[in-house]
């Protein structure tokens, strides 16, 4: 145990820089147009590629160990193929046919899930907390929020109908609405400017709330203990 | 962070803020409290094209906010280069809070171009004192129920900022959000700081939702923020003064403070 939370703190240095990084698709997102010209499709793919780095680089070595079995080579593998098929439009210069969006989205859904349990991970057993670890507090709440909007953008592929998305604005991707809902949900705003219309939809739009209430709740409540507990400690 | 050594574009922050500077300004933190929740009040009574009295009401607001920002936050140390970052500070309060007198001495609304620059100038102001309150929370060591009132009225300063940047954003793209105030007779920085607080508050009515992808992240951002800002920094505030106020503590404290 206690050499498993030396290399925790290791990785600690790179915690705000994956704050960073999930913070930057969300900054670009009204920018990218897979269409446009080569900026505008060159901010999705380099944002995305960052992410995934970042993700691959605080993963602890026993993240998806059972047993014997350790899948963490699968992660990193899905991680570049997720990091590779992000580059597709940019080389191609415009949409990837339709028939490769489910696949396509479907494997980022899958790593950004797995990262969502990296994370949550990190925090359950870290045991000292300091201002680097609430960043990855902070990163873990955007990154539900990212992963949120990939899933539903994976259900309304698979199934189109399954969000009313309203006045779709001009110019603007499947994703960036779907990723508005997903954080107005996990906010709860609930602006309902975009509303789940099916069962499937409906049932993920009370998992993905009740996950935000249980992450801020649960996970920064425990972390905040911590934090005090390790600062008195210092002071002591 | 390291800034590297790049000579004149060095950037010195010390993140670390002096508890003994802090404390010496601890008696102006309800103040600002007061002076944060003052603009909220005198909104609805605000006109710019209105009487003298309505036409009053946000200069004297905002130049209020402004005087008690500069008392109650302690100087920057920063600098960027050759910039000190408390001079651009204490300049950017003091344009803002001549600027806003504009509509009351002339009688008329500044012209377009110019009402943007000053409420940008005064965004950035507001956005400069959000950071300094974080800071002086986060290193506030002993919390008293002075340094409560500043963690509130970060949270109202908070929706204030918002109010200003949405309204900024209107401004310059007016197809930003969807208003809806058909009937309403307001200030457009009324109806935006209204969707503002709605939206930190995590109320989100929707009858003012963003209409374009920059809208959208810029809610986005808002609700992030304030969720942040009540769960990590109110929650961390609270535990320090629940520390601060537990029996071994104060014994301690005592024992400190007597000679």
């Amino acid at each position: 145990m206690s050499e498993l939370n030396s290399r925790t703190r290791r990785r600690e240095i790179l915690f705000p820089w994956f704050l960073l990084a999930t913070l930057l698709p969300l900054l670009v997102m009204p920018f990218t147009n897979l269409e446009g010209n080569s900026i505008q499709r060159l901010l999705l793919p380099v944002t995305a590629l960052n992410l995934v780095i970042m993700a691959l680089r605080i993963a602890p070595q026993d993240a998806f160990r059972f047993g014997a079995f350790s899948l963490l080579s699968i992660y990193r593998a899905l991680g570049l193929l997720c990091a590779f098929v992000m580059w597709l439009p940019f080389i191609r210069g415009h949409h990837v046919p339709h028939q490769w969006h489910f696949p396509i989205l479907a494997a980022i859904s899958a790593f950004y899930l797995a990262t969502a349990v990296v994370i949550v991970l990190i925090l359950a057993r870290v045991d000292r907390v300091n201002e680097r670890v609430l960043c990855l507090g902070a990163a873990g709440y955007i990154h539900l929020g990212l992963t949120g909007g990939q899933l539903a953008t994976t259900l309304e592929v698979l199934s189109p109908g399954s969000f009313s998305l309203g006045s779709m604005l001009p110019g603007e991707e499947l994703v960036e609405r779907l990723s508005y809902f997903s954080f107005i949900t996990l906010g709860s705003l609930g602006y309902g400017d975009v509303l789940p219309k099916t069962a499937v939809a409906e049932s993920f739009t009370v998992m993905l709330s009740l996950s935000a209430t249980l992450y801020v709740t649960l996970m920064i409540g425990l972390l905040l203990s911590r934090y005090i507990a390790s600062e008195v400690e210092l002071g002591d | 962070m390291d800034g590297g050594d790049h000579g004149a574009m060095r950037i010195t922050a010390p993140i670390r803020l002096q508890p003994a500077a802090i404390r010496a300004r601890e008696p102006h933190f309800p103040l600002f409290l007061m002076a944060a929740l003052l603009p909220l009040l005198l909104f609805p009574f605000a006109d710019l094209d209105g009487t003298p009295l309505q036409r009053l009401m946000l200069p004297l607001a905002v130049t209020v906010l402004v005087v008690e920002s500069l008392l109650a936050l302690p100087s920057w140390v920063a600098r960027i280069g050759p910039l000190q970052v408390n001079a651009l500070y204490r300049l950017l309060g003091l344009f803002s809070a001549l600027a806003v007198w504009w509509p009351l001495v002339t009688a008329h609304r500044a012209p377009f171009g110019w009402h943007v620059l000053i409420l940008a100038v005064r965004s950035a102001f507001y956005l400069l004192t959000a950071v300094r309150i974080i800071q002086v929370l986060a290193n506030s060591d002993r919390v008293s129920v002075r340094t409560l009132c500043l963690g509130a009225a970060g949270y109202v300063h908070l929706g204030l900022t918002a109010g200003l940047l949405a309204t900024v954003l209107q401004m310059v793209d007016t197809d930003s959000f969807n208003i809806n105030m058909a009937g309403l007779h307001e200030e457009l920085m009324a109806r935006l700081s209204y969707f503002a607080f709605v939206t930190i508050s995590s109320l989100g009515y929707g009858d003012v939702v963003p209409a374009s992808p920059v809208g959208e992240v810029f809610a986005v951002l808002v609700s992030i923020s304030s969720t942040l800002y009540i769960s990590l920094l109110i929650g961390l505030l609270l535990s320090r003064f629940i520390a601060s106020q537990s029996p071994r503590r104060r014994s301690r404290q005592v024992l400190e403070d007597s000679p």
